[in-house]
């Protein structure tokens, strides 16, 4: 009996090859975000089972199986532990579907595999959400339907694949619509209900620690850091410092962040310039948050430190949108006491040296900072050279080695040394990172900022000034400032000074640059609007919508309800529109009978329903010109031929050709007798 | 026997359609649980977005699903008579309606008497247009029988639900009696006297093969030539046509009506087996020796019909 039933629900070859590329085409991302060896489980395992099925083999038995499952869960719990995080919950799903698709007979397992596989799908995206991921998702999810729609579509004859697609197609389509209005009006949950997932997003980003290459290395991705929508013009690229952390505490060349003390949002002029943006920041795992230099108030309930800087509650997973204002005015102009005694401070051993150096500047200019600024300025500027090739700074004292020996560095070595060095000549200096530059994006008049933006700077305590910042870079590589990190690399990455002949460009590929640029800008634009309408629309979002379309608070629930009550009833309505039309028949055969009856209709009388064809034609030949009478018989005996014969003995072309032989008898017909009337 | 004709509550042709969860479909519904709880707890907007899109599927498979079941028209197309010892074959003609063809068909007659006693035909692939199909039976009980209804129903696309639809359908099938016993067949002087026509048992002399043909009888398909591919061929015997043999009720020795019945078709095979002419006698029914090979068929057919109505008498109309 079960052997029966299993015979009844055998799946064919063809529903495996779509199950096989769904899976994998599932699979195949998370092999470069999970360990690679499960993603390559998933795939081989499907391959090998696609394998059997085309083939016609036997599936492994149920002690290989045991082991491949008591294999892949080991190697899980060695990798994850215990936890049941987002990784380990992943990782099992892709040992799971392996064995899975390995026991697969009937329909039923097909689809739990298929469900598996939306599933992995989903994990995918989970990771990475945006406009190119979810599109991605889009093509092995199209395979896992045209799979389910040939395993239901009959197992004799399957569907032919083209059909099979087509079908998917049309469906994921025409289901289009009800997602949107799903999307836009299904309630969505308070903050609360969700829960902490460790996840790998955003590994890349600035971290707060900086010695020598910590920002370099940040750099070397292309990835963008966030993007920044502001109110009014966009400031010059030398003008764009997005503020993110301010380093305290000083080991030489090694800064990190400290204790830093609390604020509240600072207190403008009511003339003095804001420039208001909308930043949307890409998950980076880390708490802190960018703005325009400096920030003065943020939009969020987020946590303000008196450096100009903000933080999240938590690490920033998924991609959160935040208004900021800031303005170029230097406040405050005073500061504690005890925070410029911090700011003195240095937990670093200088070498002879550099003490040496420091006494001289001391000597030279007393306490004047400005001063002491200049000179170190003037030092970096001759000879120095800013390169996107430090080289290793390994040795006791980074600091001495970079300052007197190697004098090449990226912005962390001369930001650092420069802040340290004013420290050490007692003016009180702090360390800033964040990202300099971005590019305004041409179709969407924002401004992009990737991960090779990062950049150093420094700000130094200057008594009626406030904390001002000075940007070592400035001085050794401007083409960096004035032309961004692309500018920057197009140059060759490497500069020493202020030199005006590096800002020619070669011309021969300037147009196919412009349109890769133009492309690229059009791309990045859709998926800003993307990450704004779909990725970053959630419960406030759906609130905002919804008062805008004039819903009162508190009633939020009662009408996203009632617009999916009008959903369903719309759907009811169509379901029942169907089940009350009844499309007309469009079989072939039939029409040309049809068509027959009404050509024979003026000379022979009509048909009833009930008549058939056959008796039709034997009741009105004897009405009927000899040689049409002959014809219709023939097209009677045909049509009951098509209808009721073997199948291939008459077809619908012999019977139309048929058809157009009666209609001109008939008509030749109708000429002679006019003829004769006429005669 | 033969159960009365009930006339279907609802004009004939009328359907009603339903729709029923298959088992997947609370795997389906688990998975969509799934993946809101999977937005709903990381706030995660791709997978509400992939939750929805799921689900819209899922509403779109029901509305593809429903028009892929209506879009197929079925009539059928003859009375469909045989042995209650052999499958019955019901001649069909079925079509699409709609322009894009239906997929993954199931189609299964149900008659009232035995509702399992059909085989579930399985149509993937529907194209537009009509065809003939031939849906096999299981055995039916001796008698006249109405296919009240005939379900068709299919799982396509998703496999989440099933749209079934009844088309009632008042299609006769009418039932011979099985054919046993192991009585000898009854021979009889012929009238017109030429000497004792006694029949050889052994004198199935095989006369060649002609075209299998719609009604003939199982037995004498060849059926090794049809297991080596060749198409269906019936073997044709050559009998003594001239002697008569008279089938008579009152010959029977088995006590009960039924068996007798049952012998009484054996004879009749056999009689039509080896091409001798028949009279039939049955309380109710004498029907005399047919005349001519070409009577032949109709002749058979008529005691055979007797025998299947028995004891009511009457035409069987069709």
């Amino acid at each position: 009996m079960k052997q029966g039933v299993q015979a009844a629900q055998w799946l064919g070859p063809r529903p495996m090859v779509w199950l096989g590329f769904g899976i994998t085409l599932a699979a195949a991302p998370l092999m470069f975000i999970l360990p690679f060896w499960l993603g390559l489980w998933a795939v081989v395992l499907t391959g090998w089972r696609v394998v059997l099925a085309w083939h016609q083999r036997a599936l492994p038995s149920e002690g290989v199986r045991r082991a491949a499952l008591g294999v892949g869960i080991g190697v899980v719990l060695s990798t994850h532990g215990l936890s049941i995080d987002t990784d380990a919950t992943v990782g099992m799903l892709t040992v799971l579907v392996g064995l899975k698709l390995l026991e697969m007979r009937t329909r039923r397992d097909f689809l739990i595999a298929m469900f598996i596989g939306f599933f992995l799908i989903l994990s995918f995206c989970f990771y990475e959400g945006s406009l190119a991921t979810t599109l991605y998702s889009l093509l092995p999810a199209t395979c896992l339907l045209a799979g389910a729609l040939q395993v239901s579509g009959g197992r004799w004859q399957p569907m032919h694949w083209r059909q099979a697609i087509f079908a998917t197609c049309r469906m994921m389509v025409l289901a289009l619509p009800l997602t949107v209005v799903l999307f836009v009006f299904f309630p969505r949950m308070p903050g609360y209900f969700a829960q902490a997932s460790s996840s790998k997003v955003g590994t890349t980003g600035i971290s707060d620690q900086v010695y020598p290459g910590s920002v370099r290395r940040v750099t070397e991705s292309q990835d963008v850091a966030f993007r920044a929508m502001l109110e009014g013009e966009n400031p010059p690229p030398v003008e764009r410092y997005w503020r993110g952390l301010v380093l305290l505490d000083c080991r030489g060349m090694a800064w990190s962040r400290g204790r830093q003390e609390r604020a509240a949002p600072q207190l403008v002029r009511a003339s003095a310039p804001v420039l208001r943006q909308r930043i949307t920041l890409e998950p980076h795992n880390q708490k802190w948050l960018f703005a325009l230099d400096r920030p003065v108030a943020i939009s969020t309930y987020d946590v303000m430190f008196a450096t100009q800087t903000f933080e999240d509650g938590r690490a920033v997973t998924r991609s959160k949108q935040y208004e900021v204002a800031s303005s170029m005015e230097r406040v405050p102009r005073i500061d504690f006491e005890a925070t410029l005694a911090r700011a003195r401070r240095v937990d670093y051993e200088p070498d002879a040296r550099v003490r040496a150096y420091v006494a001289a500047l001391k000597s030279a200019h007393g306490d004047d900072a400005q001063a002491i600024a200049g000179a170190i300025m003037q030092a970096f500027a001759g000879g120095f050279t800013y390169t996107l090739e430090p080289g290793e700074y390994a040795s006791g004292d980074p600091l001495a080695e970079f300052f007197f020996e190697r004098r090449k560095g990226f912005c962390e070595h001369f930001a650092a040394t420069f802040a340290t060095l004013m420290r050490l000549a007692g003016v009180p200096s702090r360390l800033v990172i964040g990202y300099q530059g971005g590019e305004v994006n041409r179709h969407g008049g924002y401004i992009q900022v990737r991960q090779n933006d990062a950049h150093a700077w420094v700000e130094v305590w200057i008594p009626q000034e406030g904390w001002v910042r000075i940007d070592p870079t400035s001085v050794v590589a401007p083409v960096r400032l004035q032309r961004g990190m692309r500018g920057f690399v197009e140059l060759g990455g490497e500069s020493r000074g202020a030199s005006g002949d590096q800002l020619v460009t070669a011309s021969a590929w300037k147009w196919w640059r412009e349109l890769v640029l133009s492309l690229r800008d059009r791309w990045d634009n859709l998926d800003y609007q993307w990450v704004l309408l779909v990725m970053d629309y959630d419960r406030g979002m759906q609130r905002g919508m919804m008062r805008e379309m004039g819903v009162s608070e508190g009633q939020e629930l009662l009408w996203s309800t009632a617009a999916m009550a009008a959903v369903g009833a719309v759907f009811v309505a169509i379901l029942a529109g169907l089940l009350l039309h009844r499309k007309r028949a469009s079989d072939p055969v039939r029409k040309m009978a049809q068509q027959f009856c009404r050509v024979l209709k003026p000379a022979g009388g009509s048909r009833p329903d009930w008549e058939p064809l056959n008796c039709y034609v034997e009741r009105v030949a004897g009405r009927l010109p000899e040689p049409v009478a002959r014809a219709a018989r023939s097209f009677a005996a045909e049509h009951a031929q098509i209808r009721y014969g073997p199948a291939g003995d008459a077809s619908a072309e012999t019977l139309r050709r048929r058809l157009r032989q009666v209609v001109r008898l008939l008509r030749a017909d109708g000429k002679h007798d006019r003829n004769i009337v006429a005669g | 026997m033969s159960s009365p004709e009930k006339t279907p509550a609802k004009g004939a042709g009328e359907q009603i359609t339903r729709m029923r969860p298959a088992g997947s479909l609370l795997v389906y519904l688990l998975v969509l649980l799934g993946f809101w709880y999977a937005g709903a707890s990381q706030q995660n907007s791709v997978a509400y977005l992939f939750c929805f899109f799921l689900a819209s599927i899922g509403v779109v498979s029901l509305i593809v699903g429903y028009r892929n079941v209506s879009a197929v028209t079925v009539r059928c197309c003859g009375v469909s008579e045989g042995h209650a010892d052999e499958p019955l074959q019901l001649r069909l003609a079925v079509g699409n309606g709609s322009s894009r063809g239906s997929f993954g068909i199931h189609l299964r007659p149900l008659a009232e008497v035995a509702p399992g006693a059909f085989v579930q035909l399985e149509l993937d692939q529907l194209p537009v247009g009509e065809q003939a199909v031939h849906v096999t039976t299981g055995m039916l009980p001796r008698g006249r029988h109405v296919i009240g209804e005939l379900l068709v129903s299919s799982i396509y696309p998703l496999g989440l639900v099933r749209w079934e639809r009844r088309l009632r359908r008042a299609q006769p099938v009418l039932v011979y009696p099985a054919r046993s016993g192991k009585q000898p067949l009854p021979v009889v002087p012929s009238v017109s006297g030429e000497g004792q026509g006694k029949v050889r048992s052994t004198g199935d002399d095989f006369a060649g093969w002609r075209s299998y043909r719609d009604g003939d009888s199982g037995r004498h398909v060849d059926w090794k030539a049809v297991a080596r591919g060749q198409p269906w061929l019936v073997k044709e015997f050559e009998g003594e046509a001239n002697n008569e043999v008279v089938l008579d009720w009152a010959r029977v020795t088995v006590v009960e009506e039924e068996a007798k019945l049952r012998q009484v078709a054996a004879w009749v095979d056999e009689c039509e087996r080896r091409g001798l002419a028949f009279a039939l006698r049955v309380p109710g029914i004498d029907l005399p020796a047919g005349m001519g090979t070409s009577a032949g068929e109709a002749h058979r057919r008529a005691a055979l019909r007797a025998l299947a109505l028995w004891p009511q008498t009457g035409e069987v109309s069709g």
